[in-house]
C-alpha cells in the first residue's frame, strides 16, 4: 500500500510548523526568519510534488492506488472510511497542483518577504495546499468535501489576509458567503445521489462509477432523483468555480495577496468545480437536462466574463473576469460531455493563469502597489523578464498557434461543434459553438487589451514611480518565467491534430473514457469527423480569432485610454460589473433583509419578548410580595411556620372531619 | 395511688405546648426562645408517654422510646443552639432575636 497520506502530510507539516512560529513570534516586532518559514513551506511543497511523481510511477497501466484510513462516518450500509484514492485523473491535477504550487510557494518568498506576517502567510498556503490535495485524493464525496470545505476556508483567509482594511475582510466575507451557497448545493447533491443509488448506495467514487456504468445506473438514466442530485452537486460546482449565477466573488476577492490570486483564484481552487464533474462523469451522462443545462451556464459566464473583462482598469480583475470567463469553456466542455478536454483546459489555464497572476504580481510589486491599468504602459523596457513570461500567457491564453491555450481551447470548440446541446427538444448546440467562438475572440480582445495598456502603449507611470521603476529578484522573476514556458509547452501533451500525440487524452481515457462513449459526443464520433472539420475549426477558431481580437485591441488601446483619468467606472461597464450583485440584492438580500426585520421587530420583540416581559414580571409581582412578609424576625417567622403547621394538619384531618361536618348539615 | 385521667395528661401537655409557643413567639431574649422550644419538646413527651399508659396494647413500647429519642436529641439541639447564641452574642453584643435582621437585606 502506497502511502498517500505522505502527500497531503508534507504541506500539514509545513502548516503546522510555521502556523506555531508565527504563533509563538506574535508578540516579536521583528518576526521569525524570511528564509527559514520560506524554506519549511517550499520545501512542503516541493517534497510533496515528488511524492505524486513517485506515486504515479507505482502506479500500474490500469489500476489505481489506494490507501485505505480509519472508519470515518457511520452510514445506513455500514461505515465511510476516510480513504484517499489516486488514478489517472488524481495524478494530472495533483501533478499540477502540486507543481504550480510549489512555484508559487517560492514566488510568495520574494512578494511577502517584507510582510510582518510572511510565516502566518506560508502557514495559510501549506495549509490550502494540504486542503487542495485532500479534495483531490479523497476516495469518496465526503473525504473531497473536507476538502472542498478546507480550500473555502483557507480563501477566506488569505483574501482578508491584509485584515487591517475593512474593504478586504467584506471581500473575504463575501468570498466565505457565497461558496457557502454552494456547498450546500454540494451536500445536498450528496444525500439525493446516495438516495438514488437505493440499495446499493455507496459515497466512494469507485462504486459511484461502478454502479453508474453498469446496468443499475442505465436504469436510472434521467431519473428525476439522479438529475436533482447532478443539479445540486453543479450548483455546488459555481459557487466553487464562480459560474453564474455565483461568481461575484472572484472579482472581489483579488483583495488578497497576488499570489493568492494566482494559486487559489486562478489555478487550483477555482478549477475544482470541473475536477468534481470529471470525477462523477459516469454520473452526469446519464442525468439528462443536466447536461445541456451546465453548457448553456458555462457559455454564459464565458461570454460575461469576457464582456466584464473588457471594461475593467484594474490589471488584477482583468485577470479575475478572465478565469470566470475561462472556467466557462471548461464547463461548455464538460456540458458536451468532454471531460477530458475539461480537464486539459484546467491544467492549461493553470498554467498560463498563473502565468499571467504572478506577471501581473511582480507588475504591481514594480508599480508600488498601483493596480489601475490607466497609470501603467510601456513597461516592457523597465520589466523585460515579467514582461517576457506574460507575454508567453498573453501567447497562451489568447489561443495563438502552438501555444497551450491554442491546443486546449480548440479541442473545445472543436467538441462543442460536434457535440449536440439539447434544450426542450431543441439542439441549440451549433449557438453555443458560435457564442463559444465569439468568447475566444473577446479572450484575445481584452488579453490583448491589457497588453497594450500594460506594455506596449506609450508610458502613463507618475514620474516618481518611475524614477524607481526596475525588474524583480530572481525569486520572484524565476518561477514567472519558469510558468511562461510551461504555459508555451504544456499544450504539447495533446497535439490533437497528430493522433499519436494524444498523450493526455490517452492517459485519462481509462478514467472517463468509459462515461464519454455513452454520452452522445463520444471520442469516436469525433474521429470519424476528424477528416477536415477539426483542422478548419483550428484554423478559423485561433489562426484567424486570434489575430482579430489583437488588431481590435490594437485599434482602441495602441495610445493607451481614451481617458487616462483614473476614476470609477461609469455607464455600461458599472452597469455591467455592479448589476449582478444589484440583483442579488434585489433578489436574495432585499426579501432576506425584510425577514429579518420582521423577525427582529414582531416576532422577537413582540411576541417571544412580550412573552418573556411577561413571565418575568409576575415573577416580580410576587417575588415583592412575598419579600413584604419576610422581615426577618424570629418571632415572626416562628409564627408563620406555626400557621403553616396548623394548616398542613387541617388538611391532613380534613377526611375525619368532612363526616362530622357533613352530619351537622 | 389516685386515679389520673388520660385526657387530664393530655390538656396539660396542651397547655405546657401554649406556653412554649407563647414564650418562643413572644420573648426577644433568644434564651429564652430556646427555652420555648424545650418546653414545647417536653409537652410532646409527655403527650407520648400519656398514650402510652393509656393504649397500653402492643406497640405502646414506642410511645416510651420516643420521649427518650426525643430528650437526646433536644439534648444535642441545645447545645448546637447554645453555642451559636453564644457566638452570636460574642459578635453582635445582643441576645435580642429582632436584632438579627442582617440576612433580610
Amino acid at each position: 500500500m502506497f502511502p498517500l497520506w505522505l502527500i497531503v502530510a508534507f504541506p500539514l507539516l509545513g502548516f503546522a510548523a510555521n502556523g506555531l512560529v508565527s504563533l509563538l513570534s506574535a508578540r516579536n516586532a521583528k518576526g521569525p526568519s524570511v528564509g527559514l518559514s520560506g524554506f519549511v513551506a517550499v520545501t512542503a511543497c516541493a517534497l510533496s510534488f515528488i511524492t505524486v511523481i513517485v506515486a504515479m510511477g507505482h502506479m500500474g497501466p490500469t489500476s489505481s492506488l489506494f490507501w485505505r484510513g480509519w472508519d470515518w462516518l457511520p452510514l445506513p450500509n455500514g461505515w465511510l472510511s476516510f480513504d484517499f484514492a489516486f488514478d489517472r485523473l488524481t495524478a494530472v491535477m495533483l501533478l499540477f497542483i502540486t507543481g504550480i504550487g510549489t512555484l508559487i510557494h517560492i514566488y510568495s518568498i520574494g512578494y511577502m518577504g517584507k510582510d510582518r506576517g510572511f510565516a502566518r502567510f506560508m502557514a495559510y498556503l501549506n495549509l490550502f495546499m494540504a486542503s487542495m490535495i485532500v479534495l483531490v485524493l479523497g476516495a469518496s464525496l465526503p473525504v473531497t468535501f473536507l476538502g472542498w470545505e478546507g480550500v473555502g476556508l483557507c480563501s477566506y483567509l488569505l483574501i482578508g489576509f491584509w485584515k487591517e482594511e475593512t474593504a478586504n475582510c467584506d471581500a473575504a466575507r463575501k468570498a466565505f458567503v457565497i461558496s457557502r451557497i454552494g456547498d450546500l448545493g454540494f451536500l445536498l447533491g450528496t444525500f439525493a445521489l446516495y438516495t438514488a443509488m437505493g440499495d446499493q448506495a455507496s459515497l466512494n467514487y469507485a462504486q459511484i462509477a461502478q454502479f453508474f456504468g453498469g446496468e443499475p445506473g442505465l436504469a436510472l438514466a434521467g431519473s428525476g432523483l439522479l438529475c436533482t442530485a447532478a443539479a445540486l452537486l453543479f450548483f455546488g460546482c459555481t459557487g466553487k468555480s464562480a459560474q453564474l449565477p455565483l461568481l461575484t466573488w472572484l472579482p472581489d476577492a483579488m483583495a488578497g495577496p497576488t499570489p493568492v490570486s494566482a494559486l487559489i483564484h486562478a489555478a487550483t481552487m477555482v478549477t475544482s468545480g470541473v475536477y468534481l464533474c470529471a470525477r462523477l462523469c459516469d454520473v452526469y451522462v446519464l442525468s439528462g437536462w443536466v447536461m445541456p443545462t451546465i453548457a448553456l451556464i458555462g457559455c454564459a459566464t464565458a461570454l460575461y466574463g469576457a464582456i466584464a473583462g473588457m471594461v475593467q482598469w484594474n490589471i488584477k480583475k482583468v485577470m479575475a473576469y478572465s478565469t470566470i470567463s475561462q472556467n466557462g469553456f471548461m464547463f461548455m466542455a464538460i456540458g458536451v460531455g468532454a471531460f477530458d478536454v475539461a480537464i486539459f483546459h484546467v491544467v492549461t489555464h493553470a498554467f498560463f493563469k498563473a502565468t499571467l497572476f504572478l506577471g501581473a504580481g511582480s507588475v504591481i510589486t514594480s508599480m508600488h502597489h498601483e493596480q489601475d491599468m490607466r497609470r501603467m504602459g510601456g513597461l516592457a523596457k523597465a520589466l523585460p523578464i515579467t514582461y517576457s513570461a506574460m507575454w508567453f500567457g498573453w501567447f497562451a491564453i489568447i489561443g495563438l498557434p502552438m501555444g497551450s491555450g491554442f491546443m486546449s481551447k480548440d479541442l473545445i470548440i472543436e467538441r462543442l461543434f460536434h457535440g449536440s446541446v439539447e434544450v426542450a427538444g431543441v439542439d441549440v448546440g451549433i449557438i453555443i459553438f458560435l457564442l463559444a467562438l465569439l468568447a475566444a475572440l473577446l479572450t484575445a480582445v481584452y488579453m490583448s487589451r491589457m497588453m497594450y495598456l500594460t506594455f506596449w502603449s506609450p508610458s502613463r507611470v507618475p514620474a516618481e514611480t518611475k524614477a524607481h521603476l526596475k525588474e524583480q529578484p530572481l525569486i520572484m522573476s524565476g518561477p514567472v518565467l519558469v510558468l511562461g514556458f510551461g504555459a508555451l509547452a504544456v499544450g504539447c501533451v495533446w497535439f490533437d491534430l497528430v493522433p499519436t500525440l494524444n498523450l493526455l487524452g490517452t492517459y485519462l481515457a481509462p478514467v472517463l473514457g468509459q462515461a464519454q462513449s455513452v454520452f452522445h459526443a463520444p471520442v469516436e464520433v469525433v474521429g470519424a469527423h476528424a477528416s477536415a472539420a477539426p483542422i478548419i475549426l483550428a484554423v478559423f477558431g485561433s489562426v484567424i480569432l486570434a489575430p482579430v481580437g489583437i488588431l481590435i485591441a490594437r485599434l482602441f488601446y495602441r495610445r493607451g485610454p481614451r481617458d487616462p483619468e483614473v476614476k470609477p467606472l461609469q455607464g455600461f461597464a458599472k452597469t455591467w460589473i455592479h448589476g449582478l450583485d444589484a440583483v442579488y440584492d434585489a433578489v436574495i438580500v432585499a426579501p432576506v433583509r425584510g425577514i429579518a426585520w420582521i423577525l427582529a421587530r414582531v416576532v422577537d420583540q413582540v411576541v417571544i419578548g412580550g412573552v418573556v416581559r411577561s413571565v418575568g414580571s409576575v415573577a416580580g409581582f410576587l417575588g415583592e410580595g412575598y419579600a413584604a412578609i419576610q422581615r426577618g424576625r424570629l418571632r415572626v417567622s416562628v409564627l408563620m411556620s406555626l400557621a403553616g403547621a396548623m394548616i398542613l394538619i387541617i388538611y391532613l384531618m380534613a377526611p375525619f372531619f368532612a363526616p362530622m361536618l357533613g352530619k351537622g348539615a | 395511688m389516685s386515679h389520673v385521667d388520660p385526657v387530664h395528661v393530655q390538656i396539660l401537655a396542651a397547655i405546657l405546648f401554649a406556653i412554649g409557643l407563647a414564650v418562643a413567639a413572644s420573648r426577644r431574649n433568644l434564651f429564652f426562645l430556646l427555652m420555648g422550644v424545650e418546653l414545647m419538646l417536653n409537652a410532646v413527651n409527655l403527650s407520648f408517654i400519656g398514650f402510652a399508659r393509656t393504649h397500653a396494647a402492643a406497640g405502646a413500647i414506642s410511645g416510651h422510646l420516643s420521649p427518650l429519642f426525643v430528650i437526646a436529641i433536644a439534648a444535642a439541639g441545645a447545645c448546637v443552639g447554645l453555642a451559636m447564641v453564644l457566638c452570636i452574642v460574642r459578635n453582635r453584643d445582643s441576645i435580642d432575636g429582632d436584632a438579627y435582621a442582617v440576612l433580610k437585606e
